[in-house]
């Protein structure tokens, strides 16, 4: 059974590397450089007025991610989230995973997240599986292309969500453009099935290697937020390689106040 | 407490990594006319950091002292007179622009002040925790993480806005770091007018207008807008008119002696 699913999940990995290739390369005509600006323009906007369409019940901000898988790739990862509403009490989720790239551009990872509750007690709140897929090689085409899918189940509770999105990534000098779009459904015992849609944008400077400044924003289920952001990486020998990140997200719009902080560590070997 | 010591540390810290981005972009232009002339270096912001934070711990110390002078208005009078030497020194720094053999010496001194003022606001924030809190272990999770984090997002912002800056200055000729530069200094000045206005030595009149449905000041938009504008939600006919000033006055001044600095030259070229 898992061996069938394999071999369609290649055929399909596949046969979407050709027709991409043949889609990209069409679009490969000298595009002049004022249409990349309004084409990630256009995203942006969207994403910011596509916000409204949705209802809340979760953090939308997290990690953005970018569209690249590296052969071989094993890795380690903390996340912290401290969500602040307002002066009131601080929440606070840890998410730690492992992950593996099971070929030269597809990536599997687990999570377990933990959550602390209203009596300060920390638990494991939910586990989930992500799938994250390199569409285009480095630099290959106009920009690089990828694709995330998402599994969630919370522990104890018969809720579930699955997750699928685009992750786009483009290069100007030493700038970099992110945009991820996810359409997101979750049902369960205590949630009505919905289907929400979640933009995360970031743009960052590549100063150094080891500090690069971003800009990130965030919009999905009636939340918008941004602010700055700062992220490096100390490469190893080989393949190793430390990466960290760390945002403070303001929320601007009048259903999204309060402050985020999200920290991420990751180890790759 | 970690994020509430990023929140107060961005609001108090930023300004000076702010100062400090506006004078190393402003100086980069007279780097580029001058490059023999001296810049500010790593060096001279490191011992300008050890005698703010100095400066910090005496005023801390002396603050007791301080505080009950001129009947209990004396904290808010010495803040407001460190403003406003902000705001002179600016000036100063701006008007030096193509003699930039004191520039050093000013815009140091520059730093040093934003960094004594604002860094004190955030020193009252952490010994009021200390005094409350016995518990070493969360001071040390939440204030000594939290000011590394507030510390990476400063040089983040930093960063952005100085390269924001050289490349709004290939257009503008240099000009953009300059007008950024008065207008964190006008900032200064507002903070003393409010501080002034607070203790009643300035009457506080009849509010013009209200913004703070579209930008309150205490959001953090609000917070970057008064560093590097002097934003102000429900300004004062007193407030406007010191605002307008503090930006008009000195670029008619500088228009004016480069005017007559171009006169002089253009009469030595006459009578050679």
């Amino acid at each position: 059974m898992f061996t069938f699913h394999l071999k369609t999940l290649l055929n399909l990995n596949l046969n979407c590397r050709n027709h991409l290739d043949r889609w990209f390369y069409q679009c490969r005509i000298n595009i002049p450089n004022i249409y990349n600006y309004c084409f990630v323009s256009i995203l942006f906007c969207l994403s910011l007025m596509l916000t409204n369409t949705v209802f809340a019940d979760g953090i939308v901000v997290d990690k953005v991610y970018h569209p690249y898988v590296l052969p071989n790739e094993r890795e380690v990862e903390w996340r912290m989230q401290a969500p602040r509403e307002n002066g009131d009490r601080n929440d606070l989720a840890h998410r730690f995973a492992y992950g593996q790239s099971v070929m030269d551009n597809l990536m599997l990872e687990f999570y377990l997240v933990g959550e602390r509750d209203a009596y300060d007690h920390f638990s494991l709140s939910s586990y989930e599986i992500e799938a994250r897929w390199m569409l285009t090689e480095q630099g290959q085409y106009w920009a690089d292309w990828g694709m995330l899918f998402e599994l969630e189940k919370e522990h104890q509770v018969d809720n579930w969500e699955v997750t699928s999105g685009v992750l786009v990534e483009k290069e100007f000098g030493r700038t970099s453009l992110t945009l991820n779009a996810f359409l997101i459904y979750e049902w369960g015992e205590t949630l009505e099935g919905e289907i929400e849609t979640e933009f995360r944008f970031q743009t960052r400077y590549r100063y150094l290697e080891q500090f690069q400044p971003a800009i990130e924003v965030y919009s999905g289920e009636n939340y918008l937020g941004l602010g700055p952001a700062f992220m490096g990486v100390q490469r190893f020998s080989g393949q190793k390689q430390l990466k960290w990140e760390a945002a403070f997200i303001t929320g601007i719009n009048t259903e999204s106040q309060g402050h985020i902080l999200r920290i991420a560590i990751e180890y790759e070997f | 407490m970690l994020i509430n010591t990023v929140l107060i540390f961005l609001q108090n810290i930023l300004p000076i990594f702010l100062v400090i981005s506006l004078l190393l972009a402003q100086q980069k232009l007279v780097y580029k006319i001058k490059p023999s002339r001296s810049y500010l270096s790593v060096i001279q912001l490191l011992k300008v950091t050890v005698s703010g934070l100095l400066l910090i711990s005496l005023l801390n110390y002396y603050m007791p002292i301080i505080s009950p002078l001129f009947s209990g208005t004396g904290l808010e009078l010495i803040f407001s007179i460190l403003f406003s030497w902000i705001y002179c020194l600016i000036v100063i720094s701006i008007s030096t622009n193509k003699r930039p053999s004191n520039k050093n010496g000013i815009n140091l001194g520059i730093i040093l002040l934003v960094l004594c003022v604002h860094g004190s606001y955030f020193s009252f924030y952490i010994l009021s925790f200390t005094i409350e809190s016995a518990s070493f272990e969360i001071l040390y999770s939440g204030i000594v993480i939290g000011v590394i984090i507030g510390t990476g997002i400063c040089f983040s912002i930093a960063i952005l806005l100085y390269f924001i800056l050289r490349k709004l200055d290939e257009t503008t000729k240099g000009k953009a770091a300059s007008y950024f530069l008065l207008f964190f200094g006008v900032g200064q000045l507002m903070q003393a007018l409010q501080l002034l206005e607070q203790v009643d030595i300035i009457s506080s009149n009849i509010h013009l207008w209200s913004t703070s449905y579209l930008i309150a000041e205490d959001s953090e938009l609000g917070y970057l807008l008064t560093i590097l504008f002097g934003y102000e939600a429900t300004p004062s006919a007193m407030e406007l008119m010191v605002y307008f000033s503090a930006i008009v006055v000195p670029i008619l001044i500088n228009k004016y002696m480069a005017y007559q600095q171009n006169g002089n030259i253009d009469r030595i070229k006459g009578t050679d």
